[in-house]
Order: structure tokens, then sequence, then C-alpha cells
């Protein structure tokens, strides 16, 4: 028997052991099996052979598994965005929308943040940054017109924008805080996709725009982060049906631009729940390290603090629930929104 | 007290999961990994026969899967998309731990293995009749078994272990190791030869 011959009875065989024949092979294969006794002791042999490595048993995975994944996958996304806001060089176009941006801040500054605090005295319910916006725009009654239109606004919108979540800064500084926000959205030309809400106990902005204005954005903030007592983020699931949100205690400014710079829902919840595991863990080891009788004043444990005005009709919105203010959104380019609510600590007034 | 996870998996259906997954549910994560950890480490296994670095091939499977879980449309199965990472990083692995380390040709069987080499010998040559599902519970009859597999080529044995173990169809194999199914046929068939052969001359 030649190698050819030999090949073409293996084949014959293995398409025998596994069903695979033909009416005409199998005859084929019979025939030849009836006339040569090596071929039907080969294929006995084989035939066990299967048999019995088929029924070797199954081992299970070890136990585990499925953290050891996740971990994983938190340490490899937080070496990758690391990475990436290490490496990533500013493009020439951002920089000169960035000189730009500036130049004309100097000029606008300081009217903007007059006509904005004249602006909030006159419209305490509800505002947005961009006066005549549509935002600003008013029904007969003398309300919000986005605050009215409901269903219909927050589908177009979850069309086109992720909510990365709500940040919750307390602060005994709530005018310098609130202050560098505006700052913050006036250098950054946010204005069109920014509305704020002031209540007894603070202010809430509602940030809207691209990834690459939110980091920039983020920076800018990052300065006040020293002001803040309480830096909560509470990160959206994208599912309010199947998932929590994740909230990151005393998140820190690197951490918040990371989180700003992903784009896949899955990454975001698994980087933000090693940030709020990461979180505890720092938060713990200072402690140890401060003792019982260490000088550190003691945080008071602080609820968050619904804003009154205009907020209950907003929860029964379908979508997230916060500030649904409507926004100047750009088609083409996808969007994050950012909930922003500072609180003033107690015995503090503030405005936004 | 939380559910246990695996009572979940049967009631939740695979594009449910996949979907919550791209969305960003963690939860739904952990359910996938349940489902198909043990069968992928099971093969993984059998191809790279080593316990440890069959745990971290799964998990890197896992890692890979999860990280590209957005670019997945359903053209093909979930199940299908995440052999083919498992059984290429196996064979990445299976090549580059075979430029580390020249496997020993040597039979390992001790003496206490005797008993078991004899069993297998006659019950592939068919002189004794006996049930192989009671023999492949046989621990040393397992060790020869997994040895020998480990002999053949990473190729041969990959497919073998697809097929013979796994019970996948030839389809489903070319679409996992992305190679024609003429060629998964003959693959087959001359990784069952060459095993024969092995045991036969270790056997003999």
């Amino acid at each position: 028997m030649n190698d050819q011959e030999r090949e073409k009875i293996d084949a014959l065989i293995g398409g025998f052991l596994d069903g695979e024949l033909s009416q005409r092979q199998r005859t084929e294969l019979k025939r030849l099996v009836q006339h040569d006794p090596a071929v039907k002791k080969h294929l006995h042999a084989l035939y066990r052979q299967k048999e019995l490595l088929s029924s070797l048993p199954s081992e299970k995975a070890p136990r585990g598994l499925s953290e050891s994944v996740r971990s994983a996958l938190e340490r490899r996304m937080i070496l990758d965005s690391e990475s990436a806001a290490e490496v990533r060089p500013l493009g020439r176009a951002h920089l000169f929308v960035r000189r730009i941006a500036a130049a004309a801040a100097m000029l606008f500054i300081p009217l903007g943040i007059l006509a904005i605090l004249v602006f909030q005295i006159m419209k305490p319910a509800e505002e947005s940054f961009l006066s005549g916006g549509p935002s600003a725009d008013l029904n007969p009654s003398g309300e919000l017109a986005h605050l009215e239109r409901g269903p219909a606004i927050a589908e177009s919108e979850s069309a086109v924008s992720s909510a990365l979540g709500r940040l919750i800064l307390v602060t005994d500084q709530p005018i310098e805080v609130n202050d560098a926000i505006k700052r913050a959205v006036v250098e950054n030309a946010l204005l069109s996709g920014a509305s704020s809400q002031r209540s007894e106990s603070g202010a809430v902005y509602r940030i809207q725009s691209t990834q690459s204005q939110m980091l920039a954005f983020s920076r800018e903030i990052g300065r006040i982060w020293p002001n803040c007592s309480v830096r909560r983020l509470a990160v959206s699931s994208g599912d309010p049906v199947v998932s929590k949100d994740v909230v990151i205690e005393g998140i820190r400014p690197e951490q918040l631009t990371a989180l700003i710079r992903e784009t896949s829902p899955l990454r975001l919840q698994l980087i933000a729940s090693s940030m709020e595991r990461q979180n505890q863990i720092d938060r713990a080891d200072s402690l140890r390290r401060i003792g019982p009788a260490g000088g550190e004043a003691e945080l008071p444990v602080l609820q968050p603090v619904e804003p009154k005005i205009a907020w209950d009709r907003q929860q029964t919105e379908p979508s997230h629930p916060g500030v649904e203010a409507d926004f100047a959104a750009s088609a083409e380019e996808p969007q994050i929104v950012l909930i922003i609510e500072v609180q003033a600590r107690m015995g503090d007034k503030q405005s936004p | 007290m939380s559910e246990p996870i695996e009572n979940k998996t049967l009631s939740v259906d695979e594009e449910v999961l996949i979907r919550r997954c791209q969305r960003g549910d963690l939860e739904a994560m952990e359910l996938l990994i349940v489902r198909y950890q043990d069968r992928l480490y099971n093969t993984i296994l059998k191809i790279c026969t080593n316990p440890d670095d069959a745990a971290e091939l799964t998990q890197e499977t896992f890692v890979k899967v999860i990280e590209k879980i957005g670019t997945f449309k359903g053209k093909s199965s979930f199940y299908t998309w995440l052999y083919r990472v498992g059984v290429n990083l196996t064979l990445t692995f299976c090549k580059r731990r075979q430029r580390l380390v020249m496997q020993s040709i040597d039979v390992p069987f001790s003496k206490e293995m005797n008993g078991a080499g004899a069993q297998l010998a006659a019950y592939l040559s068919c002189r004794e009749k006996a049930d192989p599902a009671v023999l492949a519970q046989n621990r040393e009859v397992q060790e020869i078994l997994m040895h020998m597999l480990g002999r053949l080529e990473d190729d041969h044995r990959t497919v073998l272990v697809l097929r013979d173990m796994e019970g996948l169809s030839y389809d489903e194999i070319a679409r996992i190791l992305e190679v024609e199914l003429g060629t998964v046929k003959s693959r087959i068939s001359r990784a069952r030869t060459t095993l024969k052969e092995l045991l036969e001359t270790v056997l003999a």
C-alpha cells in the first residue's frame, strides 16, 4: 500500500468515525474492510481510540476565574489609560483653538461672569449659560421650556451622548468653587452645552461637550479639588435597569480625566470600580497612618442634598435622573455629559 | 446572600448577556465567564497539557474577548469567537514554549503505570472488551493519553481535542482555526493515525 492509498483509506475511516461518509464512500470502505484485515484492524483501533478520548473526564476551571479576569481587565485598562494620558500629544489644531479660546476668554471673562451673575440674580430657578439659547426658552408660565418637553428630548439626547456621571463637590468655599467651574466653562467654549441650576444647598451644573473639550474642562476644574472636602463621582452604568452606578469616593483629578478618556461603557465601569476599590484602600491606609488620635479633622458624613428648585419634575423623566436641560448638540461628534453638584457645607451660603 | 451565579445563567439568554456586557454591565460579564469557563479551560488544558498555563491562558482569553466585546457583531456565535481567541492564544503559547523547552521523548511511565499501559494496549488492540468510560476514569490511563497527545504536533493535537474530546463539527473547527474544511478533515485523519502509532510504539 503506497502513501496515497493509505491517505485515502485514512480519510475514509476518518469520515466513517465522524459520520460524514456518503453511501458510495461507505460501500467503498466496507469493501476495503472485507478484503483487507489490516484495514479492518486499523479501523477498529481508531474507533476505540476515539471512544476513549471522548470519554476522558472534563476538568473544571480554577475557582475565582471571573474575579481574576476582572482584576486583570482593571489593571490593564488603568495602565492603558495612564499611558494614553502620558503619550497623547496635543494636536496643532487643538493648540490653535486653545490659544484663540484663551484670548477670547481674556476679553470676555469679566463681562461674562458679570452677565451670568446678573442673569442668575434675575432668574433664580433655572438658567442656561447661553443667554437666548435653546435652554433659555421660556414657556408661557415663565418656566424653562426644556423641562416640559419630557421623553422626546431625553430619547434624542441619549442617541448622541453618553452620561459620564454625577460629580458631587462639597466645599466651605462655594463662591470660589462655583466661579472656577464657570470660568472653566467659558474658557473651554462650553457655553452652548452647559446649564446650571441653583438650590438652597448649592448649585448643579450640567456640562455637555465633546471628549476633548471635556478633558480640557476637567483639567481646569482639577484646581478646585483642594477647596472641596468631599469629591464623589457616581459613574453612570449606562443602563438604569440592570446595573448600579459605581460611586468613587475621593475621586482625584487624574482619575476623572482617565474616565473621560474612556469610550467603552464596559471599560468605563471596570475602571470606575477599580478606582472605587483603590480609593477605599488608600483611605483605609491613611486612616491607619493617622490613627484614632490623629490631628486631621474628622470629615462630616454628608448626605446628598437634592436641589429643590424644579427637581421633582425632572425625576419623572424616563432617562437619567438629573438636570435634563437641552443643548446644542453636534450630530457628528459623540457627546459626554457630566453633572456637577456643588454643595455648600452647613452654615455656608453660596450662589452659582 | 446573593443567588448562586450558576442558577442565573440558566435563565439568561446569551444574546441578552452580550448586549448587556457591551453596555458596560459587569454582572453580565461575570455571567458570560461563568457560562463558558469550564469548557474553555478544559479545551485549553488538553491542548497545552499544563494546568497552570491553561488557567493563565483561559484568563487571558476572557480578558481579550471582553476588551473587544464592543466589536462583536454576532456574525458567528459567541462561543466560536471565544474559542477562536482561546485556541489561537494557546497555539501561540505552545510554539513559544517549544522553542524554549525541548520536550522529552522518553516515556515517563512508572512501574505502577505498567498495569494501566497493559490495559490500554489490550483495549486499543481489541484484545479485550472494556468500557471506555470506565477505562478513561483511570488516572494512569489519562496520564498516558495526555502525554501521548502532548507528543503530537500542535495543529494535530488541537483538532483532536476539538473533534474527539469537545465534539465540535468540522465546520465549527474550520471557523475556529480559520482553515479550509478539507484541511480540517485531513488534519484529523492524520492526527488520529499518528496518535495510534505513538500509542502502539509505547505500549508494545
